[in-house]
């Protein structure tokens, strides 16, 4: 018996090809799929909303201002600064997997990541603080309060999730820089920090988005 | 054979994790089958809550508590006294998401999906074992926070299952904040488990097949629950989304569904409808999979036009996504967009008749065997066809309008949802219950089981779209409080009749189940002489399925191949070189 007499339609998996995607990280990209539908429900019923203000409307009287001016005020310079932060971030966490892959511990990389990380979600807490200041909250001016905190608390969840997990990864590679120290073979696994970089990835990508239908449309 | 078998020996996947014992295997075990059938006795449990909370309003509709006698004298003689309008509004509510999100989902996708996916595909276990545990606690935690509505102020949520805004979204209109919230965030951790479900589900069918089980060898159940977790991976975050919006509009003031904020309550219709319509397939798709499995077993005959079914199947998926406003002819929607709604819609009908068809041209020939099984089998497309036709009515806006929100849509969607996919859980019970606790279920209780559910399923069901287009409302708690609704008042006592006959014909299935988990006959590997890869193994299956991965030889189907010995070949029996009888086909392709 040999597999000549299988019909032609049949294939077995090549051993000496590995997958293109590890089930884990398959899985992710799969879950990354439903994520993407959760803001694009956000997103649409914002869009349905905000068209059905009428032109003039948007945003309300008296509503602090958010939108990009020419010249761009403090705030938006805030932003977008702080859009910037969080886009390199990504490229930072793509040089530390980068350096992990080539043996290294990626500990720099991961550890600039968490901060950017951190530093992203620190100014959407000021700025969260600061519009409460001026008088705009989930409940006040209509929608425009409502859709503006809903949309970013949900992406804000999303990357306080990401911080912890790269928090993770930093240890992670705390413990690998450790065993190179001291000469020894680190943790050749690095489906975690390939999972976490798709998730990271995929937050950056959706604020992309935010930003541009919440601070320049 | 077995140093072919050898080489494929996959060990990456496989046992995985150890198999916990005592009573620890029964709350935390990573093993699909048992997690399974966690899902099994979990959402029959919530079938007995559901199926009481009807057995109530049934009462209610026959004999209302809140009915003045002709003779002024107040109240019904036979009337149970605590239900009043409220009650009666939070029981139909949590009826339909009980029914819904703990009963028919989680019986045909939790159970029958964990249970059957692995063996079916031949591997060891899902992708994931952790997440599909996880999966389970969070569905058990959803079914809790939900039923907790009952014990709040308030009462449980009472807006329909629906929860239209502004009625669920504003705690003046609803009565019922902490309810209405504890609805919609039982619902979102449910949503969790739905997600981690699907893209475990889909994960294990696209990397773990067995070698040889290439797509197009799959069984119609795998392919079903497939393209049934892609609908539920797409379909279910926009739920989560608005039901985050719900939950905000009630707890935190935000405007989403208020109209005097510039808010709109139709966002929230066009948010739960484009889940909710994907949501209805979601509950077919996997009856529809494995009553086709059932159907050829039992037939003795492959299914007819394999790939037909699987393409009827994915189009019906897609279209699934594209005909949600036909839930809103009456909600003042533009003529044109409804009349594109109900075409879409009507286009459904095509993969779904090429589903009928096929499953008549199964049975065409086929040497039957009117087993349990069976009988629930044919009844579920009997029954899908019946309530398949009264969509078709409903798709036509103008017959929509005329019959919206009354009793006829009530018979519409039992027969959908009890008679397609209730009678498709059964036939899969009787199915593969040997499989999975190695024992026989009791045939002649079965089918006495069986045609009492039919007949007092019909009896119940059937005069509701009688009463429905004598004009009588859904989710009223008085039917005798309307003028035009009083004649009609005996067509609504014998439909509480037969709906008691129902819920306790159950009873006999429940006795069945249990009686038959010691007593029943043991089941031996393969007791229905069926072809694909969990008869394979022994009822019920080890820890890890499979001693030796399998390789697989041939579709799902190969039912009464002519010159064959028996009229079954297993998908891992390979081709013998000198059998006369499949040869040519082989041959056929190269040649």
């Amino acid at each position: 018996m040999n597999s000549t007499t299988l019909p032609a339609s049949h294939s077995f998996p090549t051993p000496s090809a590995g997958p293109r995607f590890t089930l884990p990280k398959f899985g992710m990209l799969v879950f990354l799929a439903s994520e993407a539908m959760l803001f694009a429900g956000l997103i649409g019923g914002y869009i349905v909303l905000r068209i059905a203000q009428g032109p003039g409307s948007w945003p309300p009287p008296g509503a602090p201002e958010i939108g990009v001016k020419l010249p761009p005020t403090f705030l938006n310079w805030v932003m977008i600064a702080n859009t910037v932060i969080l886009l390199s971030s990504s490229v930072t966490y793509h040089w530390g997997e980068a350096r992990m892959r080539k043996g290294g511990s990626g500990l720099i990389g991961y550890g600039l990541t968490a901060i950017f990380g951190t530093i992203f979600l620190g100014v959407q807490a000021w700025e969260w603080l600061h519009l409460k200041h001026e008088g705009m909250w989930f409940n006040t001016y209509g929608i425009y309060g409502s859709c503006f905190f809903t949309m970013t608390g949900f992406h804000g969840l999303h990357v306080f999730l990401g911080l912890l997990c790269i928090l993770m990864a930093v240890g992670r590679s705390g413990l690998r820089q450790m065993k190179l120290f001291s000469g020894q073979t680190p943790n050749p696994s690095h489906t975690f920090e390939e999972l976490t970089g798709y998730y990271w990835h995929f937050v950056d990508l959706v604020w992309i988005f935010l930003y541009s239908i919440l601070y320049v449309l | 054979m077995s140093t072919l078998a050898a080489t494929h020996v996959h060990e990456t996947h496989s046992h995985a994790h150890e198999e916990p014992t005592g009573w620890k295997k029964y709350i935390w075990s990573l093993d699909h089958k048992i997690i399974g059938i966690q899902y099994l006795f979990t959402s029959l449990a919530f079938l007995l809550i559901g199926g009481g909370m009807a057995l109530l309003m049934r009462w209610q509709l026959a004999y209302p508590s809140t009915q003045v006698m002709a003779s002024g004298d107040v109240g019904n003689p036979i009337a149970l006294p605590f239900i009043n309008p409220q009650f009666y509004n939070a029981l139909f509510t949590m009826h339909a998401t009980v029914m819904v999100f703990l009963v028919v989902m989680p019986l045909l996708i939790g159970a029958f999906g964990n249970y059957l996916i692995p063996l079916k595909i031949g591997t060891g276990d899902m992708a994931f074992p952790l997440i599909n545990e996880l999966s389970y606690w969070f569905y058990v935690a959803s079914g809790v926070i939900m039923l907790a509505g009952f014990f709040v102020a308030g009462g449980a949520a009472a807006g329909g299952w629906t929860a239209y805004a502004p009625l669920s979204s504003v705690a003046a209109y609803n009565g019922t904040k902490m309810g209405q919230t504890l609805w919609a965030a039982g619902i979102f951790v449910n949503g969790l488990a739905s997600i981690m479900g699907a893209f475990n589900y889909i994960t294990t069918i696209v990397n773990m097949r067995a070698p040889g089980m290439g797509f197009f060898r799959l069984p119609l159940t795998v392919w079903a629950l497939f393209i049934t977790a892609f609908l539920l991976l797409l379909a279910v975050p926009v739920l989560s989304a608005a039901l985050a919006m719900l939950i905000l509009d009630l707890n935190f003031g935000t405007n989403f569904f208020n109209p005097a904020q510039g808010g709109q309550p139709l966002l929230w219709q066009h948010l739960f409808w484009f889940f909710g319509h994907p949501e209805v397939y979601i509950m077919i798709l996997p009856a529809m999979g494995m009553a086709s499995d059932v159907l050829s077993i039992f037939s003795r005959k492959p299914v007819f036009g394999y790939k037909a079914m699987v393409f009827a199947m994915i189009a019906i998926g897609l279209l699934g996504f594209i005909v949600w406003g036909h839930h809103m002819f009456v909600s003042g929607m533009n003529l044109v967009l409804s009349a594109a709604f109900g075409v879409s819609t009507m286009v459904i009908a095509v993969p779904s008749a090429i589903k009928t068809f096929n499953w008549l041209g199964t049975l065409w020939g086929g040497s039957i065997h009117f087993t349990t099984a069976m009988l629930n089998a044919l009844a579920f497309v009997a029954m899908f066809v019946i309530g398949g036709f009264s969509g078709i009515f409903m798709a036509s806006t103008p017959v929509n309008i005329f019959v919206h929100h009354t009793y006829f849509i009530v018979a519409h969607f039992h027969y959908v949802l009890f008679g397609g996919s209730i009678f498709a859980v059964f036939a899969s019970i009787y199915t593969w219950y040997p499989k999975m606790f190695g024992r026989m279920l009791d045939e002649t209780l079965g089918k006495i089981h069986f045609a009492l559910t039919f007949v007092f399923f019909n009896l119940c069901f059937f005069p509701m779209h009688n009463v429905g287009l004598g004009g009588m409302m859904r989710r009223i708690a008085d039917p005798t409080a309307y003028e035009h609704l009083r004649s009609l008042q005996p067509i609504n006592q014998f439909i509480t009749f037969a709906a008691i006959g129902l819920g306790f014909s159950q009873l006999l299935f429940f006795w069945n189940f249990f009686r038959s988990l010691k007593n029943g006959k043991p089941a031996g590997k393969n007791p229905w002489h069926a072809t694909t890869l969990e008869w394979t193994v022994a009822s019920p299956p080890g820890h890890g399925n499979f001693a030796v991965t399998p390789t697989v030889y041939r579709g799902a189907y190969d039912y009464s191949v002519p010159g064959h010995p028996r009229d079954y070949i297993m998908q891992n029996e390979p081709d013998a070189p000198d059998a006369p009888a499949t040869k040519p086909r082989t041959t056929a392709l190269v040649g």
